[in-house]
């Protein structure tokens, strides 16, 4: 018996995608995942544009990740024109990060993904179903966005974070409001890491295909790195990600395809645990001994508890840097520079997996070269693998059930398909 | 419950920053929850949902090719009210830009072969299909948002600003970038849209250290061309302060001055 399943708009991810599986018998024949959503240019409407101009611009490539673009893009940006941020800065971009994977991780795990886990078509219902959930969904995602407002000065595309530095800094007053708390946000998301661990009937998919973070021996790198680190070789420095992570188009497609080694591989949460679990802290280890994670694991699925032990360590992390910033040495710095035309590139971890930007500047310091890859473009081509992996668990199921596992399989990935659109090839055919 | 206005959020091209903004209300969500129904969110809800005989159609992104203006006339057929949020619906959004620059060198910077790139000019909602009234900014502000929405239920017009982002800059005590005896640090751009950029945002930008680049669109008489004089005399050229007053707003008719 042949089947196609045709999952015409994945719901509840951020973008216009589409799955189409074919199964012959009860074998999975072909699997295609395809992006629909509008192109945005971004590496074209770039080219003539100062480089003070390009984060700014930049950060509107994708709003859930608007953090880590403007982050990657200041820090690619200071390595073309060979300007060094303080250290203050630094810290300054982990916190807006560590505020950024708190609001997207949570959005992701209970709204976007916990529905599927109890079986409602969205959260809405929850809110008389599981009004305790919901509660800690809007105090934890709120507070990951409350960082980020009062780091960044917005919670969508940032407004601080410059070239250079920040444009403006947070009071005292502010960083001890969002200091005092996190501690229940930690405390609560231990609670949902049980929740998500103990829910009965789940799909489960083993996938022993590699997987990329950034890499830094000395910390759990969730902002900005100097290498490359995966599951089955050595790292390798983030300037040569052109010649390691292959992309390709393939003549069937318009999207380009990663690739590893000749293999796909997985970005995103749950291989960055795999890398770095032995540098979470205490709390972030206390939650990952709770989530009964096995690493390295191989489960997408578990992408989504890997987040939530993500959440609690970044939790951890800005209750750390909060607490050095107010007892002693926070400066309100002034800052300027002497920019020098070149070529500069720089990895960060968005969220949803590794993200790249590269960048010209030519003597005017305008921009002549751009090159920006995200984790959707990376992870696209180990969507379809893993449906090869797990259409032969599930082809006796119900196709309900199909095509809620498949559901379940691309969400867990936390595609931002808006993302990935700037520079994938987009497929004409409309079946 | 069937009684309650049926409200579709639809996005075209876009970053999806509107719609976060939405869900950024947090428990004011389930507030407003009591006086809609929302039928269709693909980003929240699970298909099918139902886009027709929607009450309120809120639009985010901005036209870019021709599936997406088939899919406006749509929702405008089957929506008594339709509004746009965000700077992508009302003025085209940064993608827009790329009407104004040589389109064919934009889009092969992107992507090395054209030949399967659907995309047409980038166009404001406006420019396709008849739009009752836009929330502005890049991104909206989630409250002025709910006020909107609470204003159009009610059956009145929400609030227009009339006024400059000056005004609001103003009132915030901020030092006016065009006023700084130093010269401006070399992150910042040398001169700021508030002049002729409409208020509501409170002054975001200039509020966080950073000039305005006009993300709520122009006042309706704004003096561009006298703006723009002023930013020759601080060193600009023509071309930069061009795409500056349309980094958002290439999709509208608007973007003439541009080309002069
Ligand atoms: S207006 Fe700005 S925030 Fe809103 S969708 Fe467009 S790019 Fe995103
Ligand atoms: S908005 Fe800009 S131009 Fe207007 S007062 Fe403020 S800083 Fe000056
Ligand atoms: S200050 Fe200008 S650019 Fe900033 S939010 Fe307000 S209108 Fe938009």
């Amino acid at each position: 018996m042949n089947e196609t399943i045709d999952l015409k708009h994945i719901a509840r991810v951020e973008g216009y995608g589409r799955l189409i599986v074919d199964i012959d018998n009860k074998q999975l024949k072909d699997a295609k995942f395809n992006v629909l959503e509008g192109a945005r240019f971004f590496e074209g409407i770039l080219l003539g544009k100062k480089y003070n101009e390009v984060p700014i611009i930049i950060s509107r490539i994708c709003a859930i990740c608007s953090a880590s673009h403007s982050i990657v893009s200041t820090y690619a940006v200071e390595n073309a024109l060979s300007i060094r941020p303080s250290e203050q800065t630094h810290l300054l971009r982990k916190l807006l990060v560590y505020g950024e994977m708190i609001e997207s991780h949570l959005l992701h795990t209970y709204y976007l993904a916990l529905p599927d886990y109890i079986r409602q078509p969205s959260v809405i219902p929850l809110a008389s179903s599981h009004p305790d959930v919901v509660k800690r969904a809007f105090y934890g995602h709120g507070l990951g966005n409350e960082i980020q407002r009062k780091i960044g000065g917005r919670a969508v595309h940032p407004i601080r974070n410059v070239v250079g530095g920040f444009s403006m800094f947070p009071s005292l007053e502010e960083m001890e409001s969002i200091r005092k708390k996190i501690p229940l946000m930690i405390e609560e998301t231990l609670e949902t890491i049980k929740l998500f661990r103990d829910l009965p009937d789940q799909p489960t998919i083993e996938s022993k295909r590699d997987y990329a973070a950034i890499w830094d021996c000395n910390e759990y790198a969730y902002c900005y790195a100097k290498e490359i680190a995966h599951g089955y070789g050595d790292p390798f420095p983030a300037t040569e990600y052109q010649t390691h992570l292959i992309e390709e188009v393939r003549p069937y497609s318009h999207t380009k395809f990663s690739s590893l080694n000749g293999e796909s591989f997985m970005v995103g949460a749950l291989p960055r645990l795999n890398l770095n679990h032995h540098l979470l802290t205490n709390v972030g280890k206390e939650a990952l001994e709770l989530s009964k994670l096995n690493l390295p694991d191989f489960d997408t699925y578990h992408n989504n508890i890997a987040q939530l032990v993500e959440t609690v360590d970044c939790a951890q992390r800005s209750i750390d840097i909060l607490d050095k910033f107010i007892s002693d040495d926070f400066e309100f710095e002034t800052f300027d520079f002497n920019p020098k035309p070149g070529n500069g590139i720089a990895v960060t971890e968005a969220p949803r997996g590794l993200l790249v930007h590269q960048y010209t500047f030519d003597e005017d310091l305008r921009c002549t070269y751009c090159d920006v890859v995200t984790p959707t473009a990376y992870n696209q081509h180990k969507m379809e693998t893993d449906c090869v992996d797990l259409i032969p668990r599930i082809a006796h199921r119900p196709r309900e059930d199909i095509e809620l596992f498949l559901n379940m399989l691309i969400r867990a990935y936390d595609p931002c398909i808006s993302c990935s659109a700037h520079s994938v090839k987009l497929d004409v055919k409309f079946v | 419950m069937s009684e309650k206005p049926r409200v579709g959020i639809f996005g075209m091209t876009s970053c999806y920053g509107c719609q976060l903004e939405i869900i950024n209300l947090e428990e004011n969500i389930l507030r407003l929850l009591d006086h809609v129904n929302i039928s269709y969110w693909r980003l929240a809800l699970e298909t099918p949902s139902d886009p027709k005989n929607l009450d309120i159609a809120i639009i985010e992104g901005s036209a870019s090719n021709q599936e997406e203006i088939e899919e406006l006339r749509e929702i405008r057929q089957n929506s008594k009210i339709v509004i746009t949020i965000g700077a992508c619906a009302a003025l085209g959004g940064v993608q827009g830009m790329r009407n104004l620059m040589n389109n064919e060198r934009v889009m092969s910077a992107a992507y090395s072969n054209l030949s399967g790139v659907r995309a047409t000019e980038v166009k404001a909602i406006h420019e396709v299909i008849k739009v009752d009234y836009a929330v502005r900014g890049c991104p909206i502000n989630k409250e002025e948002f709910a006020a909107a929405i609470l204003h159009l239920l009610a059956g009145t017009q929400p609030p227009a600003w009339n006024m400059p982002v000056c005004n609001e800059c103003k009132i915030k005590g901020n030092e006016c970038f065009f006023e700084r005896k130093k010269p401006l640090p070399h992150y910042q751009s040398r001169v700021c849209l508030g002049p002729i950029s409409e208020a509501g945002c409170g002054a975001r930008c200039p509020s966080n250290g950073m000039p305005c680049d006009g993300c709520r669109g122009w006042t309706e008489d704004a003096h561009v061309k006298q703006w723009i004089k002023e930013g020759l005399e601080r060193n600009q050229t023509i071309e930069d302060l061009a795409m500056l007053v349309h980094r958002y707003s290439g999709g509208t008719k608007d973007s003439e001055i541009a080309k002069e």
